[in-house]
């Protein structure tokens, strides 16, 4: 079964979305929502897998973004999903950084383009997965290691 | 002897889904038949996969001489794929499509396709050099074929005409003057309107308007109305639903209308229920494409639709064109939800018209949908968007749809008949061509 993951950050059309996410997985997906956790209700009977991050409604779309990217569960469902979509403006900046984590999913802004594209998104393969997640500890890593020199320089002029 | 070379330039053209797209392509179809060697000049498929769609059932009744020309030009703005997206895009989509539009009119003053002027220039000198054009017809939108056709005079002192479907100094929907005649757009338009061997509009209305605007080429300017396509209207009925059955009452076209409109509609059509046993047992259908780019049927409308299911609503998406007399021999009743005023017509009024079955209109009295339907049988007359006046007027329609006979049907059917699109056609391009030839 191919894996989807749509983040939605705002809370506009639900209906709509819930009928969207309804054909997403009949249409043969595995699908999961990254959401904040005050909508989470809104899914309950959605038939989808969820992950919420803690964001508030006026939380600016680059601290969205930070906040999933830093949840591990996040991060491991992009890098194993074979779409993953943007629900809505808001959720726009976070799927584009979780495309640079997962650089072969197909990755859509907007519910209805992602089912238009359904027949076309290709299963990853496993070899695909792996290089993508050691890219991503690689970088974690290097992140890590910048961050310290950093410190270490700070600490030196003082 | 050869035929003369026209270049249509559509962008629209089949297998657009877009509402313009009938009238492109009957254009097209009739100027074929009119003796002219047609070659459209349009965008690649692809492109309007992002806009309202694709449906590749508009392609059937094109004339097999008419030559498309696809470019590959594409409305950035509508781009779904995040990979192709900067960084700076997806923090913020709606400053960037600010941003994007702004710089698209610095090259020509349209928003949305300002930005296509370089290339469909350097495609119309290209055509143009493999096979001398006699005659460019731009039919508008996009006003930036006007830039096209101001181009090619200019270097090539190719004549043209134009094909105006809206009406850009006038405001369709608010009525008033869009832009100055002094306005960098306004000059523009006089510029490329001035030189137009010939110029069309779709209802008097903006006729009238521009004949005001310009005087002088009032003599050079006619009305060629949408029409309908008749393999889009079933034959009449001879009769209507059972009572105990309920009426299936049906709206067709982009819902393109503000979300106010359909939210008085819906609140009319829940008080005709609570009120009317027989609306009550009905079902209300609408179909069409809605949204564009990622809002591709997921804008209000739809939300507002899906959560009206429990009254008996639905909504079904967009419906190919082959399939319209299909959609309209299931439904017994049809609703005409349309904004604007006296300069909006509506292309679907003149099908509607022409199919026989009660019509409810939510629209201004003063709407060119009234003026073409006006003495038609079986027509509630404009209740615009008064939520009593629609309570009665589904409840009225809903009667009409179970009792009228045969003949109530078809003199309500007769009233559209003169409104066939072909005949409207071919009446305005032999007129077009004798002009030119003259």
């Amino acid at each position: 079964m191919r894996k989807a993951l749509v983040v939605v950050v705002g809370a506009a059309r639900p209906a709509v979305l819930v009928g969207h996410l309804a054909e997403l997985s009949a249409r043969g997906f595995d699908v999961t929502v990254v959401t904040p956790k005050r909508q989470a209700a809104r899914f309950a009977d959605a038939g989808v897998a969820l992950v919420t991050i803690k964001s508030r409604k006026a939380t600016a779309p680059e601290v969205v973004a930070r906040i999933a990217l830093s949840k591990p569960k996040v991060v491991e469902h992009a890098l194993t999903a074979d779409l993953i979509v943007a629900a809505d403006d808001r959720a726009l900046l976070t799927v584009w950084q979780l495309a640079r984590v997962n650089r072969t999913a197909v990755a859509r802004y907007g519910m209805a383009p992602a089912l238009r594209v359904l027949d076309d998104v290709p299963r990853r393969t496993s070899a695909q997965v792996r290089r993508d997640r050691l890219r991503h500890r690689v970088r974690g890593l290097r992140r890590v290691a910048v961050t310290q020199a950093r410190r270490v320089v700070r600490r030196g002029r003082t | 002897m050869t035929r003369p070379h026209l270049l249509f330039l559509a962008v629209g053209f089949p297998p657009a889904a877009k509402s313009s797209t009938y009238r492109l392509r009957e254009m097209a179809n009739q100027l074929v038949a009119a003796g002219w060697d047609v070659t459209v000049l349009t965008t690649v498929d692809e492109s309007w996969e992002r806009d309202f769609g694709v449906d590749l059932t508009l392609l059937d009744d094109v004339d097999p001489a008419v030559r498309v020309v696809k470019l590959p030009l594409f409305r950035e703005d509508l781009e779904t794929d995040v990979r192709l997206m900067s960084r700076e895009r997806a923090a913020d989509p709606r400053g960037w499509r600010r941003r994007h539009l702004a710089r698209n009119e610095d090259t020509f003053p349209e928003a949305a396709f300002g930005g296509w002027l370089p290339e469909l220039c350097a495609a119309v000198d290209r055509l143009h050099g493999e096979r001398p054009v006699d005659l460019a017809l731009a039919s508008c939108v996009p006003y930036t074929l006007l830039g096209v056709l101001q181009h090619l005079h200019a270097t090539a002192g190719v004549p043209y005409a134009v094909d105006y479907r809206d009406g850009w100094s006038v405001d369709v929907i608010g009525g008033d003057e869009a832009f100055e005649v002094d306005s960098r757009r306004g000059r523009l338009e006089r510029d490329v309107l001035g030189r137009a061997t010939w110029i069309t509009f779709v209802n008097d209305a903006i006729g009238d308007f521009y004949a005001g605007r310009f005087p002088e080429l009032a003599p050079r300017m006619h009305v060629v109305r949408n029409g309908y396509d008749r393999a889009s209207v079933p034959p009449v009925r001879p009769q209507g639903p059972l009572a105990e059955d309920g009426v299936h009452f049906g709206h067709v076209g982009v819902l393109t209308f503000p979300v106010e409109m359909l939210a008085a509609l819906l609140e009319g059509w829940r008080l005709a229920r609570s009120r009317d046993p027989l609306v009550a047992r009905s079902r209300l259908t609408f179909r069409g494409p809605t949204g564009a780019g990622p809002f591709q049927g997921a804008n209000d409308h739809v939300e507002m639709l899906r959560l009206a299911a429990g009254d008996g609503v639905e909504y079904g998406g967009p419906v190919p064109k082959a399939q319209m007399a299909d959609l309209y021999a299931g439904w017994d009743a049809l609703v005409l939800l349309v904004m604007g005023g006296r300069f909006m017509t509506s292309g679907k009024v003149y099908e509607y018209a022409a199919t026989g079955l009660p019509i409810v209109s939510a629209h201004a009295k003063d709407h060119d949908a009234a003026a073409v339907l006006e003495g038609r049988d079986l027509w509630t007359g404009p209740l615009g968007v008064d939520v009593e006046a629609l309570a009665a007027g589904f409840s009225e329609a809903a009667r009409w749809a179970v009792e009228a006979d045969r003949s109530t049907r078809e003199v309500a059917a007769g009233h559209g008949r003169g409104f066939a699109r072909d005949d409207l056609m071919r009446r305005a391009i032999t007129a077009l061509t004798a002009e030119v030839r003259s």
